[in-house]
C-alpha cells in the first residue's frame, strides 16, 4: 500500500518517489496548494477505490496523516466485506 | 482514440494519456470566468482539447470577479486575449435565495430576483460584445433535484424548479441576439449522469468546488465538443459496415429473411441504431458504406427489406466489395473530396478496426461493442459530428453529392473538358454578405481547409462586424448548374486600408465541391474590379501554408500576381491594378455580380 501511495503522491506533485518521506507535508512541499490537494484526493480515491469524509479531506495534510487515514479506511472496508 | 464503451476517465488516465499524445498542436487560450472553484477541470480539459489538436493555456479569473473582468476593457481577462471564454456562473452563488431560501421568498421578491438575473446577463453580454470576439461558452443553470417544496414544487410554475427552468429559457432568449455566445446545457449533463454523481458536496463546503471527479471529465468533454465545432474539427462523414452493424447476422449466409432487423430484439435495437444514423443524415452528415459483401446480396435489403430505415438514397458512396477496407476508405475520401480526418468508420470486427487504425490513423475508427442495445444511445451521445450551425446547405448535402456523381458520369462522355463545362450550363453569382448568408459563410470559414488561402476562421459576430464595416467587404459566391445547386460555395473578405491605395485579401476560400470549374476566377475578378472602381492601385494577396492547403500554393502566381515577400509559412503577393488580365473562362452560362 505504501508503494502505491507514494506513486500517487509523486504523480500528483510531479516529483521522485524517493523524496516522499514522513516529513512530506503541506508545509514542506512546494506545490501542495489547494488545487493539487483536491487532485490528490481524487487520485487517491480512484487508486484505492475509497471515499474520504469531508473532515478527513481537510485533515490529511501530510504524508503521514494520509497513510494513517488510508490504513484506517482499508481496515473499515475489510470488516464490511 | 474514442472507445465504444463509456470510458471512466480517471485523473491518472488523463494525465498519462495527455503526456503521451503526439502533436502537432495549435495553441489555444482558454479563459475561465466563474463564481465557483473550477480549477480541477484543467487536466481533463487539457486531455480532451489536445485530442482535437490544440494545446491549451489557461487563465482563471479570480473567484467571483466576473463582473469586473467582463466590464473592464483593460482587465486581465481581455489582456490574456483568449481564443475562447468559459463562463461558469452558478446560480446558487449568484442568487443563494433562489436555492436555499426559496419558500421564504414573496412573489415580489422572486420577480425582482428574476429581473436582476436578466439585467445581470444583458449587461455581461453587451460588455462581452464590446470587448472581445472570442466565442463564449456559457453554462446554464442546474435545476435542484431536491426542490424546496418537495412534491408540491412541481405543481406550480412559480415554484423553485420552474422558476429556474424559466431562467434557463430566458438565457436561450438572451443569446439569440449575441451570435458569439453559446449555451452549455450543464443541467442536461447533470441529468445525464445523475445529480448524486454530478456533485461532490465535500468540496462545495471546503472550497466552493461543486463538481465531482466523475463530472469534471464529462464537463470537459462537453466543452471540447464546442471547440471541435467552433474550430472546424468536427467530423463530416460516417462510414458504416453492414453485417452485424446495420443489422444482426450475415446477409450472405442468413439471407434477407433471416437477418435480425425488425420489431423483436435484437432486430429492434438495430432499427433504432439506423434511426440514430438517419438523424445524423438529416443533420448534414454524409453517409457511406464500406463492407465486404456481394452487392447482389445487399441491394435487395437496401431496396426492399420492410424494416430498413436507411435506404440507397441516404448513402453518398458505397464500397460493397471484397477489397481491403483501407483502400475502400481512401477511395471514399477521394470521391467525396474530404480529408481522412473528417471520417468516422464504424465496424464490428476487431480485425478491420485495427487494420484501418494502423494504416489510416487520421480516421476515427470505432469498434461496436457486443451489445446492440447500446448502439443508438452511444451514437446520439457521440458529439464528434456536432456543429453549432445548421443551414439549408446541411439539409441538401446528400442531394448535392449525388448530383456530383451524375456530373462525373456526364463528364466521361466528353473528350474536351471545356465542352463538358459548357454543357453543364454553370451559373455563377457573387453577392455581398447579408444577414441570411452569414451563418453559411461562417460555417465555410470554419470548415474549409483545402482551398483556403489564409485559413482564417470567423464566427458570425466577427463576420457581422466585417460586413458592416466600411473598411471591409465580404463577398460570397453561389454556383448552380443543370443538375442542381451547389449553393453558397465561396467566400472572399477584403480589407481596405484607409488613406492608402491598397486592399488586402484577408480570406479567399472555396468549398471543395466546386474545385476545378474555375469559378474562383470570377470571384477574384470581382475583387479586382471592385478595388479598381474604388481607385485602389494594388491588391495584396497572401498564402498562409497549413498541412492541408497545398492545393492553392500557386493560386496567386497562376493568376498574374507577383511575389512580394516570403517568410516562414507565409507568402505575400501583389497585383497592380493597372494590369487587367482576363482570367474568367468563357464557358459559364451566366455571371452576375453585385458591386
Amino acid at each position: 500500500m505504501e508503494e502505491k501511495l507514494k506513486m500517487v503522491l509523486s504523480k500528483v506533485f510531479s516529483m521522485d518517489k524517493e523524496s516522499i518521506t514522513d516529513n512530506f507535508s503541506i508545509d514542506t512541499a512546494e506545490n501542495w496548494n489547494s488545487l493539487n490537494h483536491s487532485n490528490l484526493i481524487i487520485a487517491l480515491e480512484q487508486a484505492f477505490n475509497i471515499e474520504f469524509t469531508t473532515d478527513e479531506i481537510i485533515e490529511m495534510m501530510s504524508y503521514k496523516l494520509i497513510r494513517l487515514t488510508l490504513q484506517e479506511k482499508m481496515q473499515e472496508n475489510s470488516i464490511i466485506f | 482514440m474514442e472507445n465504444f464503451d463509456n470510458k471512466i476517465y480517471t485523473l491518472d488516465y488523463v494525465l498519462s494519456a495527455s503526456a503521451k499524445m503526439n502533436g502537432p498542436f495549435k495553441p489555444l487560450k482558454i479563459a475561465v470566468v466563474r463564481n465557483i472553484t473550477l480549477e480541477s477541470i484543467e487536466p481533463y480539459l487539457t486531455y480532451f482539447i489536445q485530442s482535437i489538436g490544440f494545446k491549451p493555456t489557461y487563465y482563471f479569473s479570480l473567484y467571483d470577479d466576473a463582473i469586473q473582468q467582463i466590464h473592464d476593457s483593460n482587465s486581465p481577462l481581455y489582456q490574456f486575449k483568449p481564443d475562447i471564454i468559459i463562463m461558469a456562473i452558478k446560480l446558487e452563488s449568484l442568487c443563494p435565495d433562489l436555492f436555499n431560501n426559496f419558500c421564504a421568498l414573496s412573489d415580489k421578491k422572486r420577480e425582482q430576483t428574476q429581473m436582476f438575473i436578466q439585467q445581470y446577463f444583458e449587461q455581461l453580454f453587451s460588455s462581452l460584445k464590446k470587448n472581445t470576439s472570442a466565442p463564449v461558452l456559457l453554462n446554464n443553470f442546474e435545476t435542484p433535484t431536491a426542490p424546496s417544496f418537495g412534491i408540491y414544487d412541481s405543481q406550480s410554475l412559480n415554484h423553485q424548479q420552474y422558476t429556474i427552468k424559466k431562467l434557463n429559457i430566458l438565457l436561450v432568449e438572451l443569446i439569440q441576439t449575441h451570435s458569439h455566445i453559446y449555451l452549455v446545457d450543464v443541467d442536461l449533463l447533470q441529468h445525464r449522469i445523475g445529480s448524486q454523481h454530478y456533485y461532490d458536496l465535500r468540496y462545495w463546503y471546503i472550497g466552493k468546488a461543486p463538481y465531482s471527479k466523475l463530472a469534471y471529465p464529462l464537463l470537459a468533454k462537453e466543452y471540447s465538443k464546442y471547440c471541435r465545432a467552433l474550430f472546424g474539427k468536427n467530423k463530416k462523414c460516417l462510414i458504416l459496415d453492414l453485417d452485424n452493424t446495420l443489422w444482426g447476422g450475415i446477409i450472405g449466409e442468413d439471407g434477407i429473411n433471416k437477418i435480425q432487423l425488425g420489431h423483436a430484439y435484437p432486430g429492434s435495437a438495430f432499427v433504432d441504431f439506423q434511426k440514430a444514423i438517419l438523424t445524423l443524415y438529416y443533420r448534414g452528415v454524409i453517409l457511406a458504406i464500406c463492407s465486404k459483401n456481394n452487392l447482389t446480396d445487399v441491394m435487395p435489403v437496401l431496396n426492399e427489406h420492410p424494416d430498413m430505415v436507411l435506404r440507397l438514397k441516404h448513402f453518398s458512396v458505397m464500397k460493397i466489395n471484397w477489397n481491403n477496407k483501407v483502400d475502400n476508405i481512401r477511395e471514399i475520401a477521394q470521391e467525396i473530396n474530404i480529408g481522412l480526418d473528417s471520417l468516422v468508420f464504424i465496424d464490428d470486427s476487431d480485425f478491420e478496426i485495427n487494420f484501418v487504425k494502423e494504416l489510416l490513423p487520421e480516421v476515427t475508427s470505432i469498434k461496436l461493442s457486443k451489445d446492440p442495445a447500446q448502439y443508438a444511445y452511444f451514437l446520439m451521445n457521440f458529439g464528434l459530428f456536432d456543429t453549432l450551425l445548421y443551414s439549408e446547405e446541411d439539409k441538401n448535402r446528400t442531394i448535392m453529392y449525388r448530383a456530383e456523381a451524375s456530373r462525373n458520369q456526364l463528364k466521361s462522355s466528353f473528350d474536351n473538358i471545356e465542352n463538358y463545362y459548357r454543357s453543364l450550363s454553370i451559373q455563377v453569382e457573387i453577392k455581398r454578405a447579408d444577414e441570411y448568408s452569414l451563418s453559411r459563410i461562417s460555417q465555410l470559414t470554419q470548415r474549409s481547409n483545402q482551398f483556403n488561402l489564409t485559413t482564417q476562421r470567423y464566427t458570425e459576430s466577427q463576420l457581422k462586424e466585417k460586413m458592416h464595416s466600411l473598411q471591409s467587404d465580404v463577398f460570397y459566391l453561389t454556383v448552380s448548374d443543370r443538375f442542381g445547386k451547389h449553393g453558397l460555395v465561396g467566400v472572399a473578405i477584403i480589407d481596405y486600408h484607409e488613406g492608402r491605395k491598397t486592399a488586402y485579401i484577408n480570406t479567399f476560400l472555396l468549398s471543395c465541391r466546386v474545385i476545378s470549374y474555375n469559378v474562383e476566377n470570377v470571384l477574384l475578378k470581382t475583387i479586382l474590379d471592385t478595388c479598381r472602381s474604388k481607385g485602389i492601385q494594388e491588391v495584396i494577396g497572401e498564402y498562409i501554408q497549413t498541412d492541408k492547403n497545398n492545393l492553392v500554393k500557386n493560386f496567386y502566381t497562376e493568376r498574374y500576381f507577383q511575389v512580394e515577400s516570403s517568410a516562414d509559412n507565409r507568402t505575400v503577393y501583389k497585383y497592380d491594378l493597372r494590369d487587367n488580365h482576363n482570367i474568367v473562362p468563357n464557358y459559364f452560362d451566366l455571371i452576375s455580380t453585385e458591386r
